[in-house]
């Protein structure tokens, strides 16, 4: 399972502000993971489901595109 | 980025893909959440609500805020989308649908009969759904406006978007602040019991006096509900954000408005026209907001 960028329509990137977990650690379904940037606002993804995030794929600083993985997402 | 995002324009979105895409793209319909950008998406498409954009995704207009495609289409409007459009809100469940199209100067009657088309479909279909209607200004023509009024929506939207001096350096040159305000004191002419809706996008280089201007001279041709949004700049390509407003100031403005006599107020940093659109028409009909 995979922790995707929201879908934003049109906009083409955006920009990892910061992970808030780190890899290795656990999350609940619906709890804030990481924050990216687009022209008009700030957006906290939620973790899709419960989990371990086993590997983060864009470091923060680094751009990507809606729908694009973001992380990988063990489930228990 | 243009510079740092204040604390208020942080939008909680679920990390997956959401069920409503898929459905919208098998349609072929297209939304103004996309095109525009729009930080509510994920929580408006989350929820099972979007905004249906009609007669195509390219604009005869260039407005300096907006990020749809501008561009000469020369088609005529899809006979299918009406069904198409039908399909959609019977799939979603839709209480309340809100269409809006792109401008389409090339077309004699600016997409009228088109628009038109879409919500005697709906309301004869879907009767016990409310639609409301976000048009153009059809370059004025009281014929184009009636005929999107009289096919019977709910709710008629005609977005002023800013204050009289910044009209020109926002706007695209064929739209005008009277020309706005005409359209919406037509609609209510054309028909009294129709609610009306216009939006102000704040943050462009306003001034206080000026918004004052403009929110009375909404009320002044009877506009019902008025909406208040901050404006955001949807890419690089268009005007920058000259001031982000704390919610503090729009929730002032909102008490003012409500106080001069609308009927509901939608106001905050994140609000777009159509947000929340159904609980501000259930607001209009309880007589408050």
């Amino acid at each position: 399972m995979e922790i995707t960028v929201p879908a934003l329509g049109e906009v083409e990137e955006v920009t990892v502000l910061q992970w808030l977990k780190g890899e290795g650690e656990e999350v609940e379904a619906g709890e804030a993971v990481v924050e990216v940037e687009a022209d008009k606002a700030v957006f906290v993804v939620e973790s899709p489901a419960a989990g371990r995030i086993t590997r983060i794929l864009i470091g923060a600083g680094d751009r990507a595109r809606p729908g694009q993985p973001l992380a990988e997402l063990q489930p228990p | 980025m243009e510079r740092l995002k204040p604390p208020w324009l942080r939008v909680r979105a679920p990390g997956a893909p959401l069920q409503l895409e898929k459905l919208l793209a098998s349609l072929k319909l297209a939304t103004v959440c996309q095109s525009a950008h729009c930080p509510n998406l994920p929580t408006c498409w989350g929820e099972g609500t979007a905004t249906f954009l009609l007669l195509g995704e390219v604009c005869t207009r260039a407005c300096r805020f907006c990020a749809v495609q501008t561009g000469w289409p020369g088609e005529k409007p899809d006979p299918q989308e009406p069904e198409r459009l039908l399909q959609a809100a019977k799939a979603l469940k839709l209480n309340h649908v809100v269409l809006t199209s792109v401008d389409r100067d090339d077309l004699p009657d600016g997409g009228a009969a088109h628009f038109a088309a879409c919500i005697r479909l709906l309301r004869r279909e879907l009767p016990q759904v409310t639609v409301e209607a976000l048009i153009p200004d059809f370059g004025g023509q009281r014929a184009a406006i009636e005929t999107v009024v009289r096919s019977g929506p709910q709710v008629v939207g005609h977005n002023l978007e800013t204050v009289r001096r910044l009209t020109p350096r926002v706007r695209d040159p064929r739209a005008g602040y009277d020309l706005s305000l005409a359209v919406l004191k037509a609609v209510k002419e054309l028909s009294p019991d129709t609610v009306t809706k216009s939006s102000l996008l704040l943050g462009l280089g306003e001034r206080e006096e000026e918004v004052e201007e403009a929110i009375l001279d909404l009320r002044a041709v009877g506009t019902d509900i008025l909406v208040l949004g901050q404006y955001l700049r949807p890419s690089p390509a268009q005007l920058p954000v000259q001031r982000y407003l704390p919610p503090e100031e729009f929730a002032r403005w909102a008490d003012w408005a409500r106080r001069i006599g609308f009927q509901a107020v939608v106001a905050g940093p994140l609000v777009r026209t159509s947000f929340r659109a159904a609980q501000a028409l259930a607001a209009v009909r309880c007589g408050s907001s």
